[in-house]
């Protein structure tokens, strides 16, 4: 009989962190890949947190509060930078800016063709569910 | 020194077990990221949950029927679960949606590890303001239709290798360092017994529970407090420069006008 240890949340921290990567690393939309990189940072909270348990002093929570101001400075410059960048193309794509890449890189072409678009969805159409009563012409004015 | 560092393995039982179910959790992200070829949604998910079933059944402590125990899997797959869904979703709002709900997860795990005031600023500032300010921007920044940014990915078995490499090399130091099922280690055990000795004659440490884990104070955000303004007093002042400096970044990079025409 025994609560989760301090191994077990440093598994949970590990494998958020490992996710966060993965998205970071693959995905392609900017605002995507820093929401991943704010995961990654909750991973690493929960290591603070269970180590400041594990020692039973606050410390580790103090610097989780750190954390927490750093990650929102990140949000803020991140996503005004996004904005700018928006603006310059008109695209989320972070591979349209691989033309700042190093002379001697090849560049990377998407090969495949995206699958066309679906049709746009139409609304259903509905029957005619009543009609507006007559009204009776007002005799009197006040 | 190779035949030493061999000989040291072979002499400890690692679990590879949790290799395998972190391989099969990695092939389901894999299948799940998206891809122009339209992505394997349903194998996907079975490979992401058989992983996550093994691994739950690979971790599970002594069972015991703690109401803490019980949160601690209910938060915990919850969480891992959204972030899956975080990194995999095509639609960026959803994702958004996945990320607040991984960060109150969070910050039920911090509840459990007796962190009341984290628990209130996790959830105001990452489900809050974070995730609203992300909304704001994905408002503002709308894409329609099919796009190059979300439907596709770069590299994504490399990625995946990459995380699998990562996420099991930490697990099975974890689990040689310390057993899974171990308890939070008492203070006797622990290298900082002198610390946690002088500690005790804190007011920080009242006393070790039944589990031989130090008690937390039971007044968390006074003593967070305290914490704050004596020992960490100048980092402190160090982080309002930086939200300071931020803020004012933040406005300067977003403006429309450029740099030379507000100096001028």
């Amino acid at each position: 009989m025994s609560p989760p240890g301090l191994s077990h949340y440093l598994v949970i921290g590990a494998l958020l962190f490992v996710i966060g990567m993965i998205g970071f690393l693959t995905r392609r939309n900017m605002i995507l890949m820093f929401l991943n990189a704010e995961l990654m940072i909750q991973g690493v909270a929960i290591n603070f947190v269970a180590f400041a348990r594990h020692r039973g002093n606050l410390e580790g929570q103090g610097f989780f509060l750190f954390l927490l101001a750093v990650a929102a400075c990140e949000a803020a410059l991140a996503l005004a930078l996004i904005l700018v960048l928006y603006k310059v193309n008109n695209s989320l794509d972070i591979s349209i800016w691989q033309n700042l890449r190093e002379d001697d890189m090849d560049p990377i072409v998407d090969e495949e063709p995206l699958p066309a678009a679906l049709p746009p969805e139409t609304a259903p159409k509905l029957p005619v569910a009543g009609t507006e009563p007559a009204q009776e012409e007002e005799l009197s004015h006040v | 020194m190779m035949l030493h560092f061999a000989a040291g393995t072979q002499s400890h039982h690692f679990h590879w077990e949790f290799l395998f179910a972190l391989a099969l959790g990695a092939l389901g992200i894999y299948l799940l990221l998206p891809s122009p070829k339209g992505k394997a949604s349903v194998g996907g998910s079975l490979c992401a949950i058989g992983s996550l079933a093994w691994l739950c059944y690979l971790g599970l402590a002594p069972s015991s029927l703690l109401v803490e125990t019980a949160l601690f899997w209910f938060f915990s797959l919850l969480a891992i679960v959204g972030a899956v869904l975080m990194a995999t979703l095509t639609n960026s709002g959803r994702a958004a949606i996945c990320f607040a709900m991984v960060a109150i997860c969070v910050s039920g795990l911090m509840l459990l590890l007796a962190a009341p005031f984290l628990m209130a600023a996790n959830i105001i500032v990452y489900a809050g303001a974070i995730v609203v300010t992300f909304l704001f921007v994905l408002m503002l920044a709308q894409q329609e239709g099919l796009s190059d940014a979300d439907n596709r990915c770069r590299e994504p078995a490399l990625a995946c290798m990459t995380g699998l490499a990562l996420s099991a090399s930490l697990i099975l130091l974890l689990e040689r360092d310390h057993d899974m099922a171990v308890k939070f280690l008492s203070p006797s055990q622990a290298l900082v017994a002198p610390v946690a000795a002088q500690r005790a004659k804190d007011e920080l440490v009242l006393r070790r529970d039944q589990y031989g884990r130090p008690t937390a104070p039971r007044d968390n955000a006074t003593f967070l407090g305290q914490t704050l303004y004596t020992s960490l007093l100048f980092p402190v002042e160090l982080a309002g420069v930086l939200l300071l400096v931020a803020t004012a970044g933040a406005i300067l990079i977003a403006q429309k006008r450029s740099i030379a025409e507000v100096s001028s």
